[in-house]
């Protein structure tokens, strides 16, 4: 069992070890989605959602069922239809219940289901033996860290907008430079707590 | 052992996990059959609620245009939403402008049907269609213009009017896109359509059909255009093209001489050299059928010595003005470059005819 | 290059389209082709309408945003430009065409650049709506160009 605190995993997730800038996962609505503030926001809370939800069933699933019996080989594979019937499930009850947050977030929410830091949140927590707590905290962070990135990102690029970039480094390309560099910064973090 | 009791497992999971979603289904998302009213009761047709419009309409064959297939990502599926449907989402909101969100626009690929909607679609949507179809023959006209037939596979029939025009597509760099060109084959001939088209030095769409050999692919959507042919065979009908402008009017003519062989009918065709005549001798012959056809060829390049050409010269809307005499109930149909509209629409009004009965294609 | 504000851009644009104007009213003149004088008679007539739009708008609507200051580098709307292409009586139609579109992507150029530098709102909508009429006019042109009929 790992012994970390909670606190220190939810820390490390969101600024050291960066879901997006440090694992690179879940690119491609990084790039896809970044180009609004708007949009970069509600996509960042739909993830942050879905990931604490995702791990938190999922590790039930891997250690209350798979587990005894001897089947964690199969852990990828449930863990997708987990992940995309969690996805599915949540869509459906906001927007039966709360029309006005299905409008804000449920929009985002068939953009994620194949978001791979969800997938890469639960191998994780697997392969580090986080406890449930530790789990749940985990996901947490790392939503919160993803949404951050993308939420910088769509900043750089509503301000890039009114910039003259040079015509081959238009849209994608500059967009995973600057992530470089974005990464780069994150990466003095690095030394304050480690997971 | 291991191999069964992991297949069971899997099975179990995903049994559990698809009953979980369609017993929610059933109580969560279930909006019953919802009714779409377009263009104020013109179509009302009941589709299952929960889908998107932009599906909606389609299994309706009714074809909004659409590139990203619903993903929200080219903005061309704009119809105009009078009352449902939510507020805009955020992620519509990068295609629309603001006076198009004050006015209800939206794109169908992100309204979700849920309650009975009245929406709003540009008329000749209502009878598009999309078209596969294979290249018949391919005619030279002159150095640059071709004839292009197409056999449609499916559907199998269209059904045009004279003055409608079909969007083929055309592979270039940045994904299919569509051109418009205006169908040239008469409207009783259903199985076909045929184009003209003038190859453009760098044109997306006349480079890649002037490239297309027999049996060749193509995909195209249409018709499309509001020009009506008047019914009333007493009123006379002028066409006036100019440079590429001859597509229609070969509709228009043939579709006339189809169905009221005395009906009175004035080509004016205008061009620079005789190098870009072509149709003459076809159209001459056709006059020799019907007396009542009225073939005249213009050419604006002033003539080389020793040229035997017994046609105009000089530009178009001169010609109309020496023919016509005033005062005879017409409708017209020019096609051309907006200068040439403008002198023959001048022509043709001092010439009693009204505005209201002048129809062109609008550039 | 240099800083002006958003009312000399708007001057310039004006005066830019009055030079246009009489240019081809000039050209229409002088030609001895029938089919140029046709054809820069539309023209010189579109630019005295664009030229109405742009005089008409700014006293009504950005009034507040003309002291804005932008850079302004000189390959925006040249007015030497429209020097360099003298044309000569016996032009041909295409000839003008391609005077009238390299025109036209001047003028392009100048509402880029002040698009370019400023996030204000209101001026980036009437920027985008000159930069829109002046692509439209350019696509007209061209397919003119495309019709040989001149």
């Amino acid at each position: 069992m790992n012994e970390t605190s909670v606190l220190i995993i939810i820390i490390a997730s969101i600024f050291t070890a960066n879901i997006l800038l440090s694992n690179f996962l879940g690119m491609c609505s990084f790039l896809a989605c970044s180009r609004q503030l708007s949009t970069a926001i509600g996509l960042g809370i739909a993830v942050t959602f879905v990931l604490t939800g995702t791990t938190g069933l999922n590790y039930i699933i891997y250690y209350y069922l798979l587990k005894p019996i001897g089947v964690e080989f199969l852990s990828y594979i449930i863990f997708i239809a987990v992940i995309a019937a969690f996805v599915q499930f949540v869509e459906m009850f906001i927007e039966k219940f709360s029309p006005k947050l299905y409008y804000a977030l449920g929009i985002f929410l068939p953009l994620i289901t194949v978001n791979c830091a969800i997938l890469g949140a639960s191998l994780f927590m697997i392969i580090r033996k986080y406890s449930f707590i530790q789990s749940v905290g985990y996901g947490f962070g790392a939503g919160v860290g993803w949404a951050m990135a993308i939420i910088l990102i769509a900043g750089l690029r509503k301000k890039m907008g009114y910039s003259n970039i040079p015509q081959p480094f238009q849209g994608v390309a500059i967009t995973m430079i600057i992530t470089g560099i974005m990464a780069m910064a994150f990466m003095g973090f690095a030394g304050m707590v480690t997971m | 052992m291991s191999f069964i009791l992991a297949i069971s497992v899997l099975c179990g999971v995903f049994a559990v996990l698809a009953g979980v979603l369609i017993v929610a289904e059933k109580f969560l998302v279930n909006y019953g059959v919802c009714k779409i009213d377009i263009n104020a009761g013109e179509r009302e047709l009941e589709v299952d609620g929960g889908q998107t419009m932009l599906n909606a309409l389609i299994g309706e064959e009714i074809f909004i245009p659409s590139a990203c297939g619903g993903r929200g990502s080219c903005g061309y599926c704009k119809i105009t939403v009078l009352s449902g449907g939510g507020p805009v989402l955020p992620t519509e909101t990068p295609y629309l402008t603001r006076k198009e969100m004050r006015s209800g626009v939206r794109l169908a690929c992100q309204v979700k049907i849920r309650e009975d909607i009245t929406i709003k679609i540009p008329e000749e949507l209502l009878n598009v269609k999309l078209f596969s179809a294979t290249v018949k023959s391919t005619i030279t006209l002159t150095h640059d213009m071709k004839e292009i037939l197409f056999e449609l596979g499916e559907p199998t029939e269209i059904s045009q009017q004279p003055g409608q025009y079909a969007q083929v597509q055309a592979p270039s760099p940045e994904g299919p896109v569509f051109r418009a060109y205006s169908i040239s084959s008469p409207s009783y001939e259903t199985n076909t359509v045929e184009l003209i088209v003038r190859i453009v030095p760098g044109g997306i769409g006349s480079t890649y059909l002037h490239n297309l050999g027999v049996g060749d692919p193509v995909i195209f959507t249409g018709p499309y255009g509001e020009f009506r042919l008047n019914e009333d065979p007493a009123t006379e009908i002028v066409c006036v093209g100019g440079g590429s402008g001859m597509a229609p009017m070969k509709n228009i003519i043939y579709t006339i001489y189809d169905r009221w062989p005395d009906r009175t009918c004035w080509l004016f065709f205008g061009c620079r050299t005789t190098d870009d005549v072509f149709y003459l001798e076809e159209f001459r012959r056709l006059a020799e059928k019907h007396p009542n056809f009225h073939v005249i060829y213009g050419l604006s390049d002033p003539l080389p010595e020793g040229n035997d050409w017994d046609g105009e010269t000089g530009f178009i809307h001169i010609s109309a003005d020496k023919y016509l005499e005033p005062g005879i109930n017409r409708q017209a149909f020019l096609c051309g470059p907006p200068p040439m509209i403008e002198a023959v629409t001048r022509v043709l009004e001092e010439k009693g005819i009204k505005p209201s009965d002048i129809f062109y294609d609008k550039f | 290059m240099a800083i002006i504000t958003i009312k000399n851009v708007l001057e310039h644009a004006e005066q830019f389209e009055q030079m246009l104007a009489d240019y081809y009213a000039n050209l229409s003149e002088k030609t001895n082709r029938d089919g140029v004088r046709l054809l820069t008679d539309y023209m010189s007539r579109h630019r005295i309408h664009i030229e109405a739009a742009l005089e008409k708008i700014p006293a009504s609507q950005v009034k507040q945003i003309l002291s804005e200051r932008v850079r302004y580098e000189p390959q925006g709307a040249d007015i030497h430009t429209i020097e360099a292409f003298q044309l000569p009586p016996n032009a041909t139609a295409d000839q003008v065409l391609d005077a009238a579109i390299t025109f036209d992507e001047s003028l392009i150029t100048l509402y880029n650049q002040v698009l370019q530098q400023t996030n204000d709102e209101q001026i980036r909508l009437f920027f985008e709506s000159l930069l829109h009429a002046e692509e439209r006019d350019e696509i007209e042109l061209k397919k003119i160009k495309a019709m040989d009929y001149f």
